[in-house]
């Protein structure tokens, strides 16, 4: 073994699977290959990433900086500011603007600034931002990472496109959509090569749906499951994680629009006891399931403006059971509605 | 004799100088373990110990073997052993001696705005741990930062926190503690491994409080372990805190569920039974006397409504119609109680509803 792997052993899948250059990268095809040949040209314009935790952007730019710069440099070279430095306006006046503005001698070609999760930056530094953004293009490329476009001020997102009409980078400004599922499978298959894990078909299907799209979560679940069990099923995952399966669900909506007031009551909460399921849990899956199933649409409307309630109201932590009741009171009334429509 | 030093009361403590002359050695420690709460005392020590919550145990057993642990989020209703589940895997992971240096513990007490995830935190994480202890033998080489009542940390605290648990991940883990996993923010929720803290179950509560009986020699009769079962919910301390005030209120007799009930708030069913009895009668006059009796005696409106819950579920003579409206309005007042609403004008509300679905229903 060597020491390298030995370092690695201990760190969580997350970080050990991190894509360390961008042929790593998966999906996302045609972002990576514009940036693929942004990076063989030598002409990388302002970035601009955004989209849902888990897609991959910060792993993106960090092996962009990795393939351009050789480890020795990329000290020199990179600047990565994130939430967790302080990055008020101070520090962009400051920091930024000085490292921005200077260059390095023994290296010829630009620096990169990363400004990860710039979303939680105030206007006012993000306002000090425009002009240096400008000023120094020729000497630096900035990469603004973020979850939320919108909190982005519209004069940086333009800059970030804008700045890069002459490098034909129509582009620039790439969302990162949720990553499409077929490709998380292959994914995960390369994976477990590596760490021999013991997965079953349906074990993955589970991981992939509860994972939402999410790769550091789906790994996060796998790893735990991996862990917990000594193999990886469909029930062991649900289990793991403490989510409801399919079937619980589909008999939680039969008792309710079938059973009367208290059998459904007691029914789902014996249910709920025996496997430990949280109601909120609960709420999202029925929830789900509410949409696919054929109502009048007044109805549909009763029910899911209800369930936005109850959800509400267990989020600022009142009991479960009394929200357990009125959640089978809000189908007790679509119930009736049913049978006014027919008669 | 050591059942006997529990006694609280001054009339035997007396006794006890009298009759014993050398108990004076023992007097002691017996003083000194009095002292703690028992929810302490019976703190977890080892994940051993930690009970019912198997996938958690599970997992953190793997992890002690083969120091390999993921960034954990643990989440779930009061007293169901988050807090002592991360506790005793770290006593396990570093022994006592280590513990100091390698764990950070940072709960609500302390301040935990953006400046100290910044400085505090961030400081403590970049601190590298060496694989072995001053003894020579292997240790897991990374620290914990433990962030309980991580719900209540403002969001660009959290928002902070993103970007560090990453890149320390050589030198720390994280493990954060919440009871509603919504207010995590969700990239935050994406970076930890979720584990859910089920509410315990009776067999479990029923061996653990048995366990505690035994040892702290005091009786309690199976209705009031029952009664102590309802009361807790699933909520071990909660069980324990009721047992100890119970221990202490009956010295050297057996615990009924009567004194269960008085420790624990709950309100006599005739009480409940009388008010369904008045909204059946449909007069504001005798509803207004009866809920201002409630509150005069001195019950707590949730606990109120949670009985209530209990008692109208079971019901039959109502409709499912009529408990559809009442239960909507259940939830909406345990909400507005939730809030900090006045109980007097929610009760009144609630049961102004029942009346009417009763009478007019």
């Amino acid at each position: 073994m060597t020491t390298e792997a030995k370092k690695n052993s201990n760190l969580p899948w997350v970080e050990k699977y991190r894509p360390k250059q961008l042929d790593d990268l998966i999906s996302h095809a045609d972002i990576i290959t514009t940036i693929d040949r942004f990076v063989k040209e030598d002409r990388l314009p302002h970035l601009l990433f955004y989209g849902p935790p888990g897609t991959g952007k910060t792993s993106t730019i960090l092996a962009v900086a990795k393939q351009i710069y050789s480890p020795k440099e990329f000290n020199s070279m990179v600047l990565e500011l994130n939430a967790s430095d302080d990055r008020g306006i101070g520090i962009v006046r400051g920091q930024v603007l000085s490292f921005a503005s200077t260059r390095t001698i023994f290296r010829s070609g630009f620096k990169i600034v990363i400004l990860d999760e710039a979303d939680s930056m105030t206007n006012d530094a993000q306002n000090a931002l425009r002009r240096v953004i400008e000023k120094f293009t020729e000497n630096t490329r900035f990469c603004i990472i973020c979850n939320y476009l919108s909190k982005i001020i519209p004069a940086l997102q333009s800059r970030c496109t804008r700045s890069s009409v002459d490098t034909c980078c129509y582009k620039a400004q790439n969302n990162y959509h949720v990553l499409c599922i077929y490709v998380d499978v292959l994914m995960f298959i390369k994976t477990l090569a590596c760490c021999s894990v013991n997965i079953t078909g349906d074990g993955m299907k589970a991981v992939v749906t509860l994972a939402s799209g999410d790769m550091r979560r789906a790994l996060n679940i796998l790893q735990c499951t991996h862990m917990a069990y000594d193999c990886v099923s469909e029930n062991n995952v649900y289990t793991c994680v403490g989510h409801p399966l399919r079937r619980d669900i589909e008999n939680i909506v039969n008792w309710v629009l079938n059973e009367g007031f208290t059998v459904a009551y007691n029914n789902i909460f014996d249910l709920k006891t025996a496997k430990g399921l949280a109601l909120q849990d609960i709420l999202r899956e029925v929830h789900l399931y509410v949409h696919r199933i054929d109502l009048p649409v007044h109805v549909k409307m009763h029910l899911l403006e209800k369930m936005a309630d109850i959800e509400y109201r267990l989020a600022s932590g009142t009991s479960e059971k009394i929200q357990l009741s009125s959640l089978i009171a809000a189908f007790q009334v679509a119930r009736d509605l049913i049978v006014q429509e027919a008669s | 004799m050591h059942a006997f030093l529990k006694g609280g009361s001054a009339a035997l403590e007396r006794a006890k100088e009298k009759s014993a002359s050398s108990s004076g050695d023992k007097e002691e420690p017996a003083k000194k373990t009095r002292q703690v709460p028992w929810v302490e005392k019976y703190r977890p020590r080892s994940v051993d110990d930690v009970a019912y919550q198997d996938e958690v145990v599970a997992v953190l057993k793997k992890s002690l073997q083969c120091s390999d642990l993921p960034n954990l989020l643990f989440y779930g209703p009061p007293g169901t052993g988050k807090t002592s589940t991360i506790l005793a895997a770290a006593r396990d992971l570093f022994g006592p001696e280590m513990f100091r240096n390698r764990v950070l513990e940072l709960n609500a007490s302390d301040e935990r705005g953006i400046s100290v995830v910044r400085d505090k935190v961030k400081r403590f994480s970049q601190h590298t741990a060496s694989g072995t202890r001053p003894d020579g033998k292997p240790c897991p080489p990374f620290k914990i930062i433990i962030l309980d009542e991580a719900d209540s940390m403002t969001s660009p605290a959290q928002a902070a926190l993103r970007r560090t648990m990453e890149k320390e991940t050589k030198t720390t883990r994280f493990c954060l503690i919440c009871n509603y996993v919504s207010r995590i923010i969700e990239p935050i929720a994406s970076r930890c491994a979720k584990f859910r803290f089920k509410p315990l179950s009776e067999e479990t509560l029923t061996k653990r409080l048995l366990g505690i009986c035994e040892k702290e020699n005091v009786s309690c009769d199976d209705e009031g372990i029952k009664a102590l079962l309802r009361t807790s919910e699933g909520d071990l301390r909660k069980a324990i805190t009721y047992l100890q005030s119970a221990s202490r209120l009956k010295v050297e007799e057996t615990i009924t569920e009567a004194d269960i009930n008085e420790i624990a708030g709950v309100v006599p069913d005739e009480v409940l039974d009388d008010l369904i009895m008045i909204c059946s009668s449909d007069s504001y006059e005798k509803l207004d006397t009866g809920l201002r009796g409630l509150i005069n005696d001195g019950y707590s409106a949730s606990q109120v409504i949670t009985q209530l819950h209990e008692k109208l579920i079971e019901k039959e003579d109502l409709t499912d119609k009529q408990k559809a409206v009442i239960f909507e309005k259940l939830a909406v007042v345990d909400k507005c109680l939730i809030d900090g609403a006045d109980e007097y004008l929610q009760l009144m509300a609630l049961f102004t509803t029942i009346m009417h679905q009763i009478c007019h229903g």
